[in-house]
């Protein structure tokens, strides 16, 4: 499953809107949940989130600031827009069907022969 | 290598000095400035955690360089992002930004080429050019029945434009897409050709047409992909160069032992 790259990157803006629905957070935070949610089965160079975060914040999905917290490092939080929750949402919908469907063809007895 | 780095934030910094070269003069300061900003605290965080695991700050400087991802690929994703999102008029829409910037100099190169087909078809015999040799004198290096030459303005420009636009239009791509330039030109050199091929039956009994069409599948094609990626290809060592990083790619095999 980690090894599956392609998935994981098409279905990276479901992944990141789901962890970020719960609450704003940091980059690194955000891969760090994602996984401990996924109990370490998808891992990812941590890299390359960056650029879908940036992605996602062009489209209006998600929004970013700078916190200053005492006596730590500065971050760039992030939070979920409405229009984030709408898409993720639409997405959790298209991958729950897919889900279904592929559970369905991978269940199915084959038909008896003669 | 090694003996390069004396305490983890040497790793650390170079590895951000190598992943924001290549966007030098591509991506805007401001933008740049913030994935820095944002990697630093990702790469610190990630040096805390190993060391908690136990790992010396050394190892654990590596293994949070090793787990953020190879600088060039990860500067790579970045920069094709961005030029996904960049700022649209209606044709770059349509057609894709990268395949805009590609139709402008290849698209004006086919017009070009076509343009001087067409005059000489429609405007036959046009005065020949005999270098200022005599007819007489230009029979004495080609005999009959060896054909004269057609050495006409408009069949120098013609074949001079045949032969160095391809090269000039792909480094001109390859400049401008920093992102798969390779792929904008077979794109558009596909709808380019389709055109030529038209203008080629419609200019039929005469072959100049068609001839130019094949042309342009056979060199035109491979050698505007050849120089668009070449050209991308300097311009991204130019900007490491500018940079003062070496190569456009950290060294993270060597820091993995």
């Amino acid at each position: 499953m980690a090894d599956d790259k392609g998935l994981l990157r098409g279905n990276a803006t479901t992944l990141v809107l789901s962890v970020l629905r719960d609450g704003a957070r940091h980059g690194y935070d955000i891969a760090r949940e994602v996984e401990r949610r996924s109990e370490n089965s998808l891992t990812f160079k941590h890299g390359t989130l960056y650029p879908v975060l940036h992605a996602l914040e062009n489209e209006g999905l998600i929004a970013s600031e700078w916190e200053h917290p005492d006596g730590e490092r500065p971050r760039r939080v992030y939070r979920i827009t409405e229009t984030g929750l709408a898409e993720l949402e639409r997405c959790v919908r298209t991958w729950q069907e897919f889900a279904r469907a592929m559970e369905r063809v991978i269940s199915e007895p084959a038909p008896a022969k003669g | 290598m090694e003996a390069e780095y004396r305490q983890p934030e040497d790793i650390i910094t170079d590895y951000l000095d190598y992943l924001c070269a290549p966007l030098v003069g591509v991506v805007p300061f401001e933008q740049r400035t913030r994935l820095r900003e944002e990697t630093l605290f990702h790469l610190e965080e990630l040096v805390e955690a190993y060391q908690r695991d136990g790992h010396a700050p050394m190892e654990a400087a590596r293994h949070a360089v090793y787990q953020y991802g190879e600088s060039h690929e990860v500067g790579q994703l970045f920069l094709e992002t961005w030029f996904a999102h960049q700022p649209q008029g209606k044709m770059a829409r349509i057609l894709g930004l990268a395949n805009l910037r590609t139709l402008i100099p290849f698209g004006i190169a086919t017009l070009f080429a076509t343009a001087l087909v067409q005059m000489r078809v429609f405007m036959p015999n046009p005065e020949p050019m005999t270098f200022g040799l005599s007819m007489a004198q230009i029979r004495q290096v080609l005999p009959e029945p060896l054909p004269l030459p057609d050495a006409s303005p408009l069949s120098v420009l013609l074949a001079l434009t045949m032969l160095i636009a391809p090269w000039i239009a792909g480094f001109y791509t390859g400049a401008m897409v920093p992102v798969r330039p390779a792929r904008a030109v077979y794109s558009i050199m596909t709808l380019l050709i389709i055109y030529t091929f038209v203008l080629g039956v419609l200019l039929l009994p005469t072959h100049e047409g068609l001839i130019v069409g094949i042309i342009q599948v056979f060199y035109w094609l491979p050698i505007g992909c050849l120089s668009a990626q070449t050209a991308a290809i300097v311009t991204w060592r130019r900007r490491c160069r500018f940079m003062l990083v070496s190569e456009p790619r950290f060294r993270l095999v060597a820091l993995r032992r």
